[in-house]
């Protein structure tokens, strides 16, 4: 038994030197005895087939094919038939059914998709295929492979733990909320990062998280309502004092009127990855404080790191790199799977639509479509819609620089022009091997876009197309996990 | 392994003088090729010759006992009766065994295989009756009252010659029977004082004892004719059995119980584990003395492709009915089969066995399988134990020159799940390439 399992797998293909492939052979036109003959069984030996369970006009059988062309045809109640629907040719031995296999590097004929929705039967696809090259042949995936791959995944997320997340060594920056938003603005600045968690001395616990949206909002503040917060306000005004009018600008903007406080979304050290990356997921953040205490009532809390998507895909890359045929789905075109935004082709309709901006868009205009469209970040193109740039949410901390905010009016100011100003200043994160924006090609396989979404600081990968670089769509970290998730 | 000639003894007009030819189709194929015609559907013999097994099993009078209904609010009673009905049969085997003077019979041997059988059924009651009381049927088994006064096995225990085997089943009902509330109240030591099972009520076993003797009882002085007639009453009785328990295994599908189904569906294997077990018991009787009683009950052969075993048409129907347990495969997949071929099934199949998230379908649908594998092995054990008993020209002679024999044809038939079996041919060829 375990030798015959030796000689299965792939490296030990069987004896004969080739490998195998099980191929299914249906006649569905009755009889009482059936038995399929064909050159693989050198015309002499006759395989019976089985009636389908619960239909006994449909006869099957599975036989093991090395690859090439054979020949075949049934012998039903004593006489020899061929399927007319499969393909056949005429040869000295009268009317033959043919089938090519193709070697092993082909999806085995059972599982491909097409199959499954063809009324016939799989070999003849099988042989469609392969028989004619022109056709573009691009391996769709198959619900099988889907579902085994993220059984995978949802395996190996449910045991490791975010304490695995954790650096060797790193810093964490929290913020007290007695800070002025000022002060913390030209800090994450300083520090490069997009966000920081916030500490309340008084209740001694973590009490939120200062991000991008924050800044956002301040600013569409000063510029829109400017006589209600001024910039020396600004010098004054605490996080804490922020987050509370916050809670009124919020309900503008999201009817939902969300109770206020909303609390903390945080995991602890031991908690699975799944779950720190469904956390994510719903609550719609870009990374959650990973926080640990020692009591049991979860006083005294010790910020640990921040978790993100990013870190928990560099998790599944690193697993994986290795063995990256037990995720079938990783060698999938991203084309053929479900995953991300894409430009709608002409004819369909599209739920989500793809929002981009002209370089000469304000950044205004820029900041409250980000807020409206609840994306992160938005593409710049020109007027062939090809990419030019990107504008993201955390490029909002670019304006920190010499107080540019205090400066300009966010209506004056272009999106061309802001993010000059963030090039100018390079901070740390958001640029990866000097490159602002990082692309694909809906050729690319999704191990491809993993790998590159799993580096640190890239969020998202525009998809456009080969020379031209027109947009095509965009596939964010959050996509990729809610395809691997199947949410 | 019964078969009777009775035309010479017995004037009847019910038994044809037609020859006694299979019913079943001979077909030979005209091809340069050599073939092996095996999917040819399991069929009884010849009506005569199976009314002849009936009359001489007494099974007429057996069957009103196994299929009397005396508490018609006891859901299990069709399954159980016949079940009991068979172990008190069992204990009659024991008795006429202990009782046997030749001295060249295998004592010790007949001793352990008894002992081992027994306790098999008893199991086999046990889990019947475990799995009533898991189903929560609102319906009690009859319990109550004393223990039985009528069964053989009170006197077995204190036969000087049967005492040793009769305590040590007397042990296993104790052990067997832990689990479930009540028991069978055969003289066990039921320390744990539950109920005792209306054994005398449902079993009747002096209706039981009264079939003892076969119509050749008085004219044959042949010891293994006893044997050979307890045998198979043991046989029938399981098999009835089966047939009830088929029919609820089917209509559990049908009401989608599949966890209930698949209960019923491992008991089914056992059984035909357990038939094979008793038709081995034939390897203990004395070969000559095996032999001349054939000559005696004129058991022989009417020619091709015609085993004994299909004089039995309970045996023929329990079958047929645990083949067609694959009728009911789309329905546990919860799909409907693609008349044009299609693979819907096996994808279906290989979902289920993917998710792992309804493992009520994947038992029922391993159980199945396994009653496949089990009847199979039941048919191949039987070829082999005639040629064993007989010799292999009597197991020759049934077979054709171009087409094997009927039995040979059940157990070298295909799949009866292509289906499932497809599925895990692409399962295993998924996961050798993942590596």
């Amino acid at each position: 038994m375990f030798g015959s399992t030796l000689d299965s797998s792939r490296g030990n293909s069987a004896a004969s030197g080739q490998l195998l492939t099980p191929t299914r052979f249906v006649w569905p036109y009755g009889g009482r005895r059936v038995f399929l003959s064909g050159s693989f069984t050198r015309w002499t030996e006759h395989v019976p087939m089985s009636p389908l369970e619960g239909c006994p006009t449909v006869f099957q059988v599975i036989c093991n094919l090395t690859p090439g062309y054979h020949q075949y045809k049934f012998f039903v109640d004593g006489e020899w038939r061929h399927d007319e629907h499969q393909p056949f040719v005429s040869g000295n031995g009268g009317v033959v059914n043919t089938i090519f296999i193709t070697g092993p590097d082909m999806v085995p004929a059972g599982f491909s998709p097409e199959t499954l929705g063809r009324s016939n039967m799989d070999v003849d696809d099988v042989f469609l295929r392969t028989a004619d090259p022109s056709q573009e042949a691009v391996p769709r995936m198959s619900g099988v492979d889907l579902e085994l791959s993220r059984h995978r995944i949802s395996v190996l997320l449910s045991t490791r733990t975010a304490y695995e997340l954790l650096p060797e060594s790193g810093k964490v920056i929290a913020l007290d909320v007695n800070l002025p938003v000022k002060q913390a603005f030209h800090i994450l600045y300083e520090q490069g990062i997009p966000l920081a968690p916030l500490w309340d001395f008084g209740k001694g616990q973590f009490v939120g998280v200062l991000g991008p949206l924050d800044f956002i909002l301040i600013l569409r503040e000063l510029g829109t309502h400017g006589s209600n917060l001024t910039e020396e306000e600004l010098e004054t005004h605490t996080i804490a004092a922020w987050k509370e009018g916050k809670a009124h600008i919020s309900r503008q903007y999201d009817g939902s009127g969300r109770p206020y406080p909303r609390p903390l979304v945080q995991v602890g050290p031991y908690d699975n990855l799944k779950d720190v990356a469904l956390k994510i997921l719903q609550n719609k953040v870009a990374a959650v404080p990973v926080i640990y205490s020692s009591l049991q009532d979860g006083s005294y809390p010790q910020l640990l790191h921040l978790a993100s998507l990013s870190g928990i895909l560099k998790c599944i890359c690193r697993y994986f790199r290795h063995s990256s045929s037990s995720l079938p789905i990783l060698q999938q075109p991203i084309c053929s799977i479900p995953l991300g935004t894409w430009v709608p082709r002409i004819g369909e309709s599209s739920s989500k639509p793809l929002a981009t901006l002209r370089p000469h868009a304000s950044l205004g205009s820029a900041l409250a479509l980000l807020v409206q469209a609840e994306v992160s970040s938005i593409p710049v193109v020109d007027d062939n819609d090809s990419l030019i740039d990107i504008y993201s949410r955390s490029d909002i901390t670019a304006l920190a620089k010499d107080k540019a905010y205090a400066q300009i009016h966010l209506d004056d100011m272009t999106v061309h022009q802001a993010l000059q100003l963030g090039q100018d200043a390079s901070p740390p994160y958001g640029i990866f091997n000097g490159q602002r924006c990082h692309m694909c090609l809906r050729s690319d396989s999704l191990v491809k876009v993993m790998e590159r979404l799993a580096n640190p600081g890239v969020r998202r990968l525009v998809i456009v197309e080969a020379g031209s670089k027109r947009v095509e769509g965009i596939i964010s970290l959050s996509d990729v996990f809610q395809f691997l998730l199947g949410l | 392994m019964v078969d009777m000639d009775w035309k010479r003894k017995m004037v009847s007009s019910d038994l044809p003088n037609s020859p006694k030819l299979s019913s079943k189709l001979h077909v030979t194929i005209p091809s340069p090729f050599k073939i092996v015609p095996v999917s040819s559907p399991i069929s009884c013999s010849a009506p005569a010759l199976c009314s002849a097994y009936e009359l001489y099993l007494r099974l007429p009078e057996l069957r009103k006992l196994w299929s009397s209904r005396d508490f018609p609010q006891w859901t299990s009673e069709p399954i159980l009766k016949p079940a009991l009905q068979a172990l008190e049969i069992s204990f009659r085997l024991v008795f006429a065994v202990c009782s046997d003077t030749r001295p060249y019979i295998n004592h010790r041997e007949w001793n352990r295989r008894l002992d081992s059988l027994i306790t098999k059924q008893i199991q086999l009651v046990a889990a019947i009756c475990e799995d009533e009381e898991e189903e929560g049927i609102s319906a009690e088994a009859p319990v109550g009252g004393g223990r039985s006064s009528l069964s053989l096995l009170p006197q077995l225990a204190t036969w000087r010659r049967s005492e040793a085997l009769g305590k040590k089943i007397l042990y296993t009902i104790d052990n067997e029977m832990s689990r479930c509330k009540y028991t069978l109240g055969l003289g066990e030591q039921n320390i744990a004082g539950k109920p005792n099972l209306r054994y005398d009520a449902i079993c009747r076993p002096n209706e039981i004892y009264s079939l003892k003797d076969n119509p050749y009882a008085d004219h044959i002085d042949n010891h293994e004719n006893q044997t050979l007639y307890i045998i198979h009453q043991i046989l029938e009785s399981w098999i009835y059995a089966s047939g009830n328990l088929l029919n609820r295994i089917v209509s559990s599908i049908e009401e989608e119980k599949f966890g209930k189904a698949s209960n019923d569906v491992y008991l089914l294997e056992k059984i035909w584990k357990i038939l094979a077990e008793i038709e081995d018991l034939h390897m203990l009787m004395d070969p000559e003395d095996f032999l001349k009683l054939k000559k005696q009950l004129q058991i022989k052969s009417t020619g091709k492709n015609d085993a004994f075993c299909f004089r039995s048409k309970g045996l023929v129907e329990m079958m047929k009915m645990s083949k067609d347990l694959r009728q009911k495969v789309p329905a546990v997949l919860a799909v409907e089969v693609d008349p044009t071929g299609g693979p819907r099934l096996q994808e279906a199949a290989m979902k289920l066995y993917a998710r792992k998230t309804e493992c009520d379908k994947i038992h029922l649908l391993q159980g199945m399988q396994a009653v496949e594998a089990a009847a199979k092995s039941f048919f191949f054990g039987y070829r082999q134990l005639v040629a064993a008993m007989m010799g292999s020209a009597e197991m020759n002679a049934t077979a054709s020159q171009e087409s094997c024999d009927s039995l040979s044809q059940i157990f070298m038939e295909p799949t009866y799940f292509p289906s499932l079996d497809a599925a895990k041919t692409f399962l295993g060829e998924f996961w050798s390439h993942l590596g």
